[in-house]
């Protein structure tokens, strides 16, 4: 049988055959009927290992099915990668140091306020235990000097 | 279940067919070949969406499928186990065609499977995923990268082969 003959029946086969070969195709399998014998043991062959193909275990089905819900939970974190996902996580934890950081500070501001208010605090009892201590007072008038009031007319 | 666990099972489901037969048909281990499914699935989770268009995800498959393989070839010396002889128990027979017709169609395809599973990979992974695959020469050359026109010459060389074998049966 002629190669290219034999080709084009293997392109057909394939559904790789344009409609003007087929056509060609047809007219010498009409002619030939070595090339016929061939086209229909393609035909076999193929209709036969399609027949061959297996189900997929309803097993293996499963357990892939069961895998693909836990994976994407798992790779949660690692869900926006990439150049801005690099980029956001630099930002986040630089972000998260100076929190930390701010914290910390206000933390001995609030320490050093509480020790300056209690100094305050002690400071208030002295003075008033000072004023406590002090002798009281009598205020009196002198009358040594005489006021004269005058008229204006 | 968010639209990555929905477009994995769309995904799954229409393609689980015809790769585990691929890998089947390459490896004719139903251990490994479901070793090798289940890693292929497992990555492509993972790799979903990186994956720029959904029509190269057949193509992702096939390939990462092919590459597992290999790579099992590579780390093993396998030995492929002979192809069991069909079990007249296991003949599926349509209700259009008689006992003796399923019985010989049985017999062809344990003949051409056997046949198959003894040709050179080379050859033989480009006609399973011409057959099971679906992928046009295009797509298997660029898969394998191999000219297009190794592709039909591989593809005939198998052809040949498997009429070959098929005339000695019929004879």
């Amino acid at each position: 049988m002629d190669e290219k003959l034999f080709a084009k029946i293997n392109e057909f086969a394939d559904g790789e055959l344009s409609h003007q070969d087929e056509i060609f195709l047809f007219e010498q399998l009409a002619v030939d009927a070595e090339a016929r014998n061939f086209f229909r043991k393609i035909n076999l062959v193929r209709s036969v290992l399609e027949g061959s193909e297996e189900e997929f275990p309803p097993s293996l089905e499963k357990k892939i099915l069961r895998k693909a819900e836990v994976t994407p939970e798992r790779n949660f974190l690692f869900k926006y990668t990439g150049l801005a996902g690099l980029v956001t996580g630099i930002i986040s934890i630089i972000l998260l140091i100076i929190s930390i950081f701010l914290l910390s500070e206000v933390s001995d501001y609030r320490k050093e306020i509480n020790s300056v208010i209690s100094q305050v605090k002690a400071q208030n009892k002295t003075i008033e235990a000072l004023y406590n201590s002090l002798p009281p007072v009598d205020v009196k008038a002198v009358y040594s000097k005489e006021i004269i009031i005058k008229p204006k007319i | 279940m968010d639209n990555t666990d929905k477009n994995f099972q769309v995904i799954f489901h229409r393609t689980k067919k015809k790769l585990y037969n691929f890998v089947l048909k390459m490896t004719y281990d139903k251990m490994l070949t479901e070793d090798i499914v289940q890693n292929v699935y497992l990555k492509l989770i993972e790799s979903l969406q990186n994956i720029e268009s959904p029509s190269s995800i057949d193509f992702w498959l096939f390939k990462t499928a092919r590459n597992e393989v290999y790579q099992y070839y590579r780390t093993k010396k396998i030995h492929i186990d002979r192809f069991n002889q069909a079990d007249i128990d296991e003949i599926d027979i349509a209700s259009n065609e008689s006992i003796e017709d399923a019985v010989e169609k049985a017999d062809i395809r344990y003949h051409l499977e056997e046949q198959l599973m003894f040709m050179p990979v080379e050859q033989k992974e480009v006609f399973l995923l011409k057959e099971y695959g679906g992928f046009s020469y295009k797509e298997i050359s660029e898969l394998l990268n191999i000219e297009i026109e190794l592709i039909k010459s591989r593809l005939n060389k198998v052809r040949k082969k498997l009429i070959n074998r098929l005339n000695k049966i019929i004879n």
